[in-house]
């Protein structure tokens, strides 16, 4: 075994940083809960203590950006892939502390806990995201998922968040251990854990290969379960109807980006040799997801769980990208400047600002009236407008109209299908896009061509029972302004992501 | 030649959406719809100048934009209008004050949000018509829907929410298969640039997926039976305006689209799928008209004539030669003339009587002539009268077609006698005859007063322009045109080299290898 040197610690700063923030959440609650209930740190100070270390974490990890690629601890890839979607990853979680801090604290018990818990999400995530070694990864994703099954179900008082918290575990438990099967198996044909060294294996002795075909499907069960792929969806919707709307929107954004990094760095460096084997089955995966998304999203009459079924259609159209990364037409990985995974990392980011925003409109609704049944959302032009105008933008977003960040996701992605020719897929996707702009447009419909209710002056009942917080619509302000600045000027990103996507795909050329 | 203004294209982009901003934002009623008007008009008189500028007989370009936008993958800003697109363009600018004045009579609720948004809508209509790069046309063609259905499901009749749904998902789906398509050329040639791909030439085995896929996205905005479904749901829900909107301007990008795009990019697709698109042009003009012929609503007949009508400009496209398709692109200016006005005197009839089912009218002539006169006018125009507009379109598209395919001639011909019955029968109803409901009568009913006329007015003066002097608009047209087949002629042959099945055009231009040749 390697010593490990205080200097190898440097390059996991970022994790370092935000650990330091959840033991000092947990001790500080530590200490108070030993005095009165009503002395002490409330919530919103652990919440203003997570938001600080998940800003200085973001700052450690924009330094990392330009430093040379190492592997920390020999488990740990620190690279740009890496680097873009822990920037992903924090800024969501930050996003959804700032916005969705205030609906947790009001609502649950044992502040300085779900903190903490926050915390440790985000340690999880930001490790799996640069994990290349099968054991890492193992034990990233199931940190990640046991701390995520402990936030859904945190509402104790609440049947469905229990309920939510139930079935997340009982389905991801299921998932993990198959996924831990296939890896065995890899680890038994390869000798070896670390995701280069299996590679280089197979590639001395290609007899072995015969496991690759049923070690890729297992360890997709486990991480399809994580990005919520058909046919491993079904906890998707009671989970995110149920959860905490904020635990609901990381779960939605930053946790599905590291179940595609996972499966980017898996496929790629570790599999990437056996790439005939693995397009087919991410190309039907990709098909069964966007329908059944879609088809299901179509008759829900609750917008929490038709945003939940559209994000399973999302992650059927994100995993069109990670299938463009090959070319079909020579069945060779495509160019290093062109390929899906660029679009995938572009999709990642848009989407998170999209959803996270969404989700907060639907959390302040809810917070309003009750409900968050499309009903509520009826003549929300009129009850609250900029909410409205927020929630209009999101969901043009979500189709894919130009002007927003989800078009530009689509585009890069749909264009990355084509261009590698997969023309089938494209036009499945591209009628799929027809099918969802049918229920994001009910929504529409709802908020600005139904009356609201009105009071005896025939004036519509503004919608504030306590006020809006401050604080999430600011959130909201925030991700409507991201959403349509990367679909107006998306130069930056674009650079940015191909330069994070061509990091991790220079190992196959 | 007067001056230049930099940038035109882009101020009259950029123009109508500070208009919308402005509008959207000033507090008073009244000065919301005088600075909607005054910028519409603003607008208008700039994009004169495009007139004024106009470097007559150039087949190419011109008053181009080009700013790099993504470097990377050449996405571009690229705009510029030629012979094609700039009747197009001054259609547009011209009918924004009529409708916006037609508004601000009519229309309360909202005004400001319901002005806001047709400004948003002409500058995205205008944005179709001049980008060259295909991902910034994509951008404008989705933006267009967003105002439009807002304007359907918002100001719209009983059934408004069905239609603006129908609207949107009907177009949006067509819409998503185009982008697959676009992103397809870009695979192929490496360029967003319409212009600079056509050059390049796709290869004609990619061309038919290519082209099915293009060709299903505008034919669902045209639209093409049987596609059409959405059209007669929208118009008839959509207020006034927007119906003169959707009818003039909106459903010419579908045909456009075809002109700009189908044709120049996938010249061999176009010759062997053109006979189908024809025969679905054709059972669109034969439908449309038998159906419009039994309507009992004007708007709805109005409505189906637009699919017949329609129905002529994709046959004139679809004859791959210069009378066709620069008959086409005529008779697209005079279908957005023609039917803009019908939808603008149904729209003033029905704001006088609260109906417009033809059975609640009649004697119409003795009450209010000054209507009545437009009206028969209008009707004419569109029933492709000889020495108005539509006539001169008609003939061309005809002529052209009659050399590629005479069946289709043949069959066209009898829509246009179709659509001279149902207008004429629509006339009937409603003017002839003696005055039965006392709702009619001359007393209970004011004929158009000056500023409806002063909206009528400049499209019937342009009728008789455009019936008594075509070559004025030919003249300008047909170089772009001609240039185009040129190119898709070149394409064709440097792929195959003895494509002479279809030079049966060859009365009007000469072979393109020759042109080749002589360029070399």
């Amino acid at each position: 075994m390697e010593q490990v040197t205080i200097g190898e610690l440097g390059s996991i700063l970022p994790e370092l940083i935000l650990l330091t923030g959840g033991l000092l959440i947990l001790i500080l609650d530590m200490v108070q809960s030993h005095g009165t209930a009503d002395s002490g740190i409330s919530g919103r100070g652990f919440m203003l203590i997570a938001v600080l270390f998940l800003a200085v974490g973001s700052v450690a990890v924009i330094l990392q950006f330009d430093a040379e690629q190492q592997l920390a601890l020999s488990m740990i890839m620190v690279d740009k892939f890496s680097a873009f979607l822990k920037v992903v990853i924090y800024v969501g979680m930050t996003l959804v502390a700032i916005a969705g801090g205030g609906y947790m604290n009001r609502r649950m018990v044992g502040h300085g806990e779900f903190w903490m818990l926050f915390m440790f999400v985000t340690i999880a995530m930001s490790f799996a995201v640069g994990a290349a070694d099968l054991l890492m990864i193992f034990l990233t994703i199931e940190f990640l998922s046991i701390t995520s099954y402990i936030l859904v179900g945190f509402l104790r008082t609440d049947v469905r968040s229990t309920e939510a918290g139930v079935k997340y575990f009982l389905y991801g438990s299921v998932a993990s251990s198959v996924m831990l099967f296939g890896m065995s198996l890899l680890y038994g044909a390869s000798g070896s854990l670390n995701l280069a060294e299996i590679a280089a294996a197979f590639a001395a002795s290609p007899e072995r290969s015969l496991v690759i075909v049923p070690a890729t499907l297992m360890m997709l069960v486990g991480l399809g379960f994580k990005t919520s792929l058909a046919p491993f969806f079904q906890w998707t919707p009671d989970t995110y109807e149920g959860a905490p709307t904020p635990v609901t929107a990381y779960l939605s954004t930053a946790s599905k980006a590291v179940g595609f990094a996972v499966m980017a760095r898996v496929l790629v460096v570790g599999l990437g040799a056996f790439q005939a084997s693995w397009v087919p089955i991410l190309a039907g995966l990709s098909m069964l997801t966007m329908f059944a998304g879609n088809l299901m999203a179509l008759r829900q009459p609750n917008v929490k769980r038709m945003l939940a079924y559209s994000s399973v259609a999302q992650a059927g159209y994100i995993l069109l990208g990670l299938v463009a990364v090959v070319d079909s037409s020579h069945g060779n990985f495509a160019s290093l400047t062109n390929n899906g995974l660029n679009g995938v990392l572009i999709y990642l980011f848009a989407y998170l600002f999209t959803n996270i925003g969404a989700f907060m409109v639907i959390m302040l609704v809810e917070e309003a009236t009750g409900s968050s049944d499309i009903s509520a959302f009826e003549g929300l032009s009129q009850r609250a407008p900029g909410m409205a105008w927020g929630m209009f933008i999101f969901l043009l977003s979500l189709t894919g109209i130009p002007l927003t960040g989800g078009f530009m996701g689509k585009f890069y992605v749909f264009g990355a299908t084509v261009q590698h020719q997969y023309y089938t897929l494209a036009v499945i996707a591209a009628i799929n896009a027809g099918i969802a702009a049918f229920y994001y447009l009910n929504v529409v419909r709802a908020m600005f061509f139904t009356e609201a209710e009105q009071d005896e002056d025939g004036k519509a009942l503004p919608l504030s029972g306590q006020g809006f917080a401050p604080a999430t619509q600011l959130i909201v302000l925030v991700c409507v302004a991201v959403t349509l600045w990367l679909g107006v000027y998306p130069m930056s990103l674009i650079n940015w992501a191909s330069d994070a996507s061509q990091n991790l795909l220079t190992i196959v050329f | 030649m007067s001056f230049a203004l930099p940038n035109l294209l882009s101020i009259l982009i950029f123009l109508p959406v500070l208009g919308a901003v402005a509008v959207y934002f000033i507090p008073d009623a009244g000065q919301k719809k005088l600075v909607a008007l005054a910028v519409t008009l603003l607008t208008f008189l700039l994009s004169l100048l495009l007139l004024t500028g106009w470097q007559e007989g150039a087949a190419g370009m011109q008053f181009v934009e080009n700013y790099v936008r993504v470097p990377a993958l050449d996405m571009r800003y690229h705009l510029g209008v030629d012979g094609i697109s700039l009747f197009l363009v001054l259609l547009t600018t011209l009918l924004m004050p009529i409708v916006i004045h037609f508004s601000n009579r009519f229309v309360d609720e909202s005004i400001g949000a319901y002005l806001a948004l047709m400004l948003v809508l002409e500058a995205a209509v205008i944005g179709c018509f001049v980008a060259l790069d295909m991902v910034l046309f994509f951008g404008f063609f989705e933006i267009t829907l967003i105002p439009m259905y807002f304007l359907i499901g918002q100001w719209g009749g009983d059934n408004r929410q069905y239609a603006a749904r129908k609207f949107f998902l009907y177009t949006f789906a067509g819409s998503a298969f185009m982008l697959v398509g676009i992103v397809g050329v870009f695979a192929q040639t490496g360029t967003f640039n319409v212009l600079e791909a056509a050059r390049i030439g796709i290869d004609p085995s990619m061309q038919t997926v290519l082209f099915l896929l293009f060709a299903i996205g505008f034919a669902v905005k045209v639209p093409l039976f049987p596609f059409h479904t959405w059209l007669p749901d929208a118009h008839v829900q959509a207020p006034t305006a927007g119906s003169i909107i959707l009818a003039g301007v909106l459903l010419k990008l579908g045909t456009y689209g075809y002109v700009r795009f189908a044709l120049p990019l996938f010249p061999e697709a176009s010759i062997n799928w053109g006979p189908l698109i024809a025969v679905l042009a054709v059972i669109g003009i034969l439908y449309g008209a038998l159906v419009a012929l039994v309507q009992k609503d004007i708007k709805s007949l109005v409505a189906y004539s637009s699919v017949a009508h329609l129905g002529f400009v994709m046959l004139g496209v679809f004859a791959v030669n210069e009378q066709g398709v620069s008959g086409a692109v005529l008779q697209m200016v005079n279908h957005g003339l023609s039917t803009g006005a019908l939808f603008l005197m149904v729209g003033l009839l029905y704001e006088r009587r609260h109906t417009r089912m033809l059975d609640q009218f009649g004697g119409l002539w003795k009450s209010i002539p000054i209507f009545c006169g437009f009206f028969l006018v209008v009707a004419m125009s569109s029933a492709g009268l000889p020495g108005l507009n539509g006539f001169v379109g008609e003939f061309t598209i005809l002529l052209g077609m009659w050399l590629r395919q005479p069946v289709f001639t043949v069959l066209g011909a009898v829509g246009i006698i179709l659509a001279a019955w149902y207008l004429l029968t629509a006339f009937r109803k409603m003017a002839q005859g003696p005055i039965t409901r006392p709702e009619n009568e001359a007393a209970n009913l004011p004929d158009m007063s000056l500023d409806e006329i002063g909206m009528v007015l400049p499209l019937v003066l342009l009728f008789f322009i455009i019936g008594l002097f075509p070559n004025l608009f030919f003249n300008k047209i047909n170089p772009s045109v001609e240039a185009m087949l040129q190119e898709m002629d070149a394409g064709r042959n440097a792929v195959v080299i003895s494509a002479d099945d279809y030079h049966t055009d060859a009365l009007t231009f000469h072979s393109a290898l020759d042109d080749v040749q002589a360029q070399e």
